[in-house]
């Protein structure tokens, strides 16, 4: 009986250090997990996010005048793409996108959207330049967006 | 002494039911993350056999005979697969008329024959006589010489 008090007060300490710990580590742990959760729903998202360039990549049509040229691209994903936020460098210059007959900002599986591209700046290419042309995309869905982007090889026909 | 067991022992048991289902949240969450790398995109596998000109003298046009064939292991909707001749803009399979009717898909190992007719021979727009022409459907793109 004489060392109930004392027993009582190291089951109450070792309760409130197990709480502490078991505090700590779940915290940890939920930060943890939802880290992985949130990781995990951006990779599905990025990996459903595709697009491919439709047009002939041996011959891409440039004007030195207008400094703007003509793509199609393919929603060659699996899921909607906004096609506002799609984005295009040409040998490395950003260009400006506006998608050409599009009905909506919904960018469906399969459908080819034509994109007139135009330079803020003066670019002049003679015929049958070769550049990198990197276009950019994003999912509809926001909950993540997916992302995704690709680059090519282009011959410009001036 | 009894007491301080019993509640040593509940309060145990609330701690394990805690931590296993944080586990079992966080196993659940490592699966999710692992499912990116099991999603399939369309990986459609075409072969452009030819694409042949001919010249209508009477008639004053040209046509175009394209005859593709699925030469990958998925069923591919038409209407994806896009054409460009010379590197001009691109249309959609869906627009040609095609052998079978209606063509709709191509099924693998199926081949189609579609003519585009009412072609020029000039130099002047994208129905002149064409030198190449480029097949693309998604990721997956050739071009062939035109016969």
């Amino acid at each position: 009986m004489g060392d109930g008090p004392s027993e009582m007060i190291m089951l109450m300490t070792g309760l409130i250090v197990a709480g502490l710990v078991s505090a700590v580590l779940l915290s940890t742990w939920d930060t943890i997990s939802d880290g992985l959760e949130n990781q995990g729903e951006l990779e599905i998202q990025d990996a459903k996010t595709r697009a491919s360039l439709i047009s002939d990549p041996s011959s891409i049509s440039w004007d030195n005048t207008l400094d703007r040229s003509f793509i199609y691209i393919q929603n060659s994903g699996t899921i909607s793409l906004n096609i506002d936020d799609t984005y295009v460098f040409l040998d490395g210059n950003a260009m400006t996108v506006t998608a050409i007959d599009a009905e909506s900002v919904t960018w469906s599986k399969g459908v080819a959207i034509k994109f007139q591209i135009d330079s803020t700046t003066d670019l002049t290419f003679t015929d049958g330049t070769e550049c990198f042309l990197t276009v950019g995309v994003s999912s509809l869905s926001t909950s993540p967006t997916g992302t995704y982007s690709l680059t090519e090889v282009v011959r410009l026909d001036v | 002494m009894a007491g301080s067991s019993v509640a040593g022992m509940i309060v145990g048991t609330v701690f394990i039911v805690i931590f296993a289902s944080a586990t079992i949240t966080l196993i659940e969450n490592v699966n999710r993350a692992q499912e990116a790398s099991e999603v399939e995109l369309p990986s459609p596998e075409l072969t452009l056999v030819s694409a042949d000109w001919s010249w209508d003298g009477a008639a004053g046009e040209g046509s175009m005979t394209y005859i593709i064939t699925n030469s990958g292991t998925e069923t591919v909707n038409i209407a994806h697969i896009y054409l460009s001749k010379d590197g001009n803009d691109p249309f959609s399979c869906s627009t040609l008329t095609w052998d079978s009717s209606p063509a709709i898909y191509i099924f693998p190992g199926e081949t189609i024959v579609a003519t585009e007719s009412g072609l020029d021979a000039s130099d002047d727009d994208i129905d002149d006589n064409p030198q190449t022409v480029f097949l693309a459907v998604f990721e997956y793109s050739l071009a062939v010489s035109v016969t």
